[in-house]
């Protein structure tokens, strides 16, 4: 396996998966709950990403326990939600920072597999 | 009643940190459903679907975040007390001083316990390995101790008390008892945290004449509570070859110090029979005040305030042999184990285990 120079001091473990990926990339403009982020993300895959509760809550807490995300309860919608507060999630400097990293690495492939396409 | 019928469910089945959002979540769509005029049999199955999931979703958390926790937390143990076996070899005190720091964490670990097993419990502490391990092994051995007494409730007062005496003994058995002296002795027990709770189980009045109550006694320490009403007072004595601090816990106390020459005859020395009372100058001393007799010397104690009188004791030598002691089975709570260093604590036989 070559070097992660791109991915400066992260460890394999704290990258995330293409799942949580989607999931950051959805918060990365403004903060959403969870019903929008599944609508956000299945709307810019056409369809082919649905993701569903029993896999979105276990990804968001496993994304804010490591620092890439951040929640915040709101009391929207109080009526609708019988009482039940919304949580937005925000992508956190350090999410930021992963996903750049994420874009940089996948930029050096690319420029890799093209420069191997013209040295073959 | 469907709704109801979720939201009780949802208290049962659903993983508490994601309850909130997933059930509102949940409601949310059942309402888009209900404003699309999708079908109401095809909205029950969607709301059933999603409830299923997320019940799916409290199951794949309660594993990560409660169960896999709780293995890891073994193995760790397990590391730790082969690197702990290696090391006690080389320091045999680190991490046996009882500073405040470790007070709080044996505080903290004890709450844990009464929720959580010793492994979760010590997963929950804020350093995990703590480096306060040595007093956490002593309180899961008091735990244990109690609970094989039928003692199910975690007493944190009286394990964290234990431990507190427990390193008073340390430090004081440290010298031989001959090199003690009255500012040695001083300097050990002035600021001996015990705290108010617990001393306060050791109050206990009595109308005909002041009453101890023991709360540890060792070889060469006793430490006991006195509780004095308005007007009870001790007669003019000495202690022999013992040491005394006495703490005023609250009230106030009227004190005299004699030295033999200063009253007429011997001051007698303390025991079953009543001695003369002295009426010589006096000092007043109030809550937090700490009066040291040094060995022959004699002393009287009275109550001559209108409130109640609660002094704390620490005797360095033989404790007093007369008949105002006041041990009951739910006041010896400590045993201390000579060979081990440390305390066991026996229950009270009463159903009052303070917290």
């Amino acid at each position: 396996m070559g070097k992660l120079g791109p991915m400066g001091n992260l460890k394999p473990p704290s990258l995330p998966t293409v799942l949580e990926e989607a999931i950051m990339l959805s918060l990365l403009e403004r903060p959403r709950f969870g019903q929008n982020i599944v609508e956000v993300v299945s709307a810019a895959s056409n369809g082919t990403c649905q993701i569903s509760c029993g896999t979105l809550y276990p990804a968001l807490r496993r994304l804010e326990s490591r620092g890439f995300i951040r929640s915040e309860k709101s009391e929207a919608n109080l009526v609708v939600r019988r009482g039940h507060n919304r949580c937005y999630y925000a992508v956190t400097d350090q999410g930021r920072e992963v996903l750049n990293n994420l874009e940089a690495m996948r930029h050096q492939i690319k420029k890799y597999d093209e420069a191997l396409e013209v040295v073959t | 009643m469907f709704v109801q019928l979720i939201e009780n469910a949802a208290k049962f089945l659903v993983y508490e940190p994601i309850r909130d959002e997933s059930l509102g979540d949940l409601w949310e769509i059942d309402y888009r459903l209900k404003a699309e005029q999708t079908p109401k049999p095809i909205r029950l199955v969607k709301a059933l679907w999603n409830f299923l999931q997320i019940i799916r979703a409290s199951v794949i958390l309660f594993f990560e975040e409660q169960i896999f926790p709780l293995i890891q937390a073994s193995r760790s143990r397990d590391n730790l007390g082969r690197d702990l076996t290696a090391n006690d070899t080389n320091s045999s005190l680190q991490g046996k001083v009882l500073t405040p720091e470790a007070i709080a964490e044996v505080r903290r670990y004890c709450k844990a316990r009464r929720l959580y097993n010793p492994a979760l419990s010590r997963r929950l502490l804020n350093d995990s390995p703590t480096p306060y391990i040595y007093w956490i092994r002593q309180c899961d051995r008091i735990i244990e101790q109690c609970q094989k007494r039928g003692h199910n409730s975690i007493d944190t007062e009286a394990i964290v008390n234990s431990f507190i005496l427990s390193n008073l003994l340390r430090k004081l058995e440290a010298a031989p008892p001959h090199q003690v002296n009255l500012e040695a002795f001083k300097a050990l027990v002035q600021d001996v945290p015990l705290t108010d709770a617990f001393l306060e189980r050791y109050v206990a009045f009595d109308r005909q004449s002041y009453g101890r109550q023991l709360i540890c006694r060792t070889w060469s320490l006793a430490v006991y509570v006195i509780s004095w009403m308005p007007g009870q007072e001790s007669w003019l004595h000495h202690h022999g070859h013992a040491l005394d601090a006495i703490k005023v816990i609250r009230g106030e106390m009227t004190h005299w110090t004699v030295s033999p020459g200063d009253c007429e005859g011997d001051v007698p020395f303390e025991g079953f029979s009543r001695s003369k009372r002295y009426e010589g100058p006096a000092q007043v001393f109030t809550a937090g005040d700490l009066v040291l007799i040094d060995r022959g010397v004699g002393h009287q104690i009275s109550n001559r305030s209108s409130e109640n009188l609660v002094t704390l004791h620490f005797r360095f030598g033989h404790p007093p042999e007369d008949n105002h002691w006041r041990t009951t089975s739910d006041t010896e709570m400590l045993v201390w184990k000579q060979t081990e260093g440390c305390f066991d604590l026996l229950p009270p036989d009463r159903d009052c285990v303070l917290h």
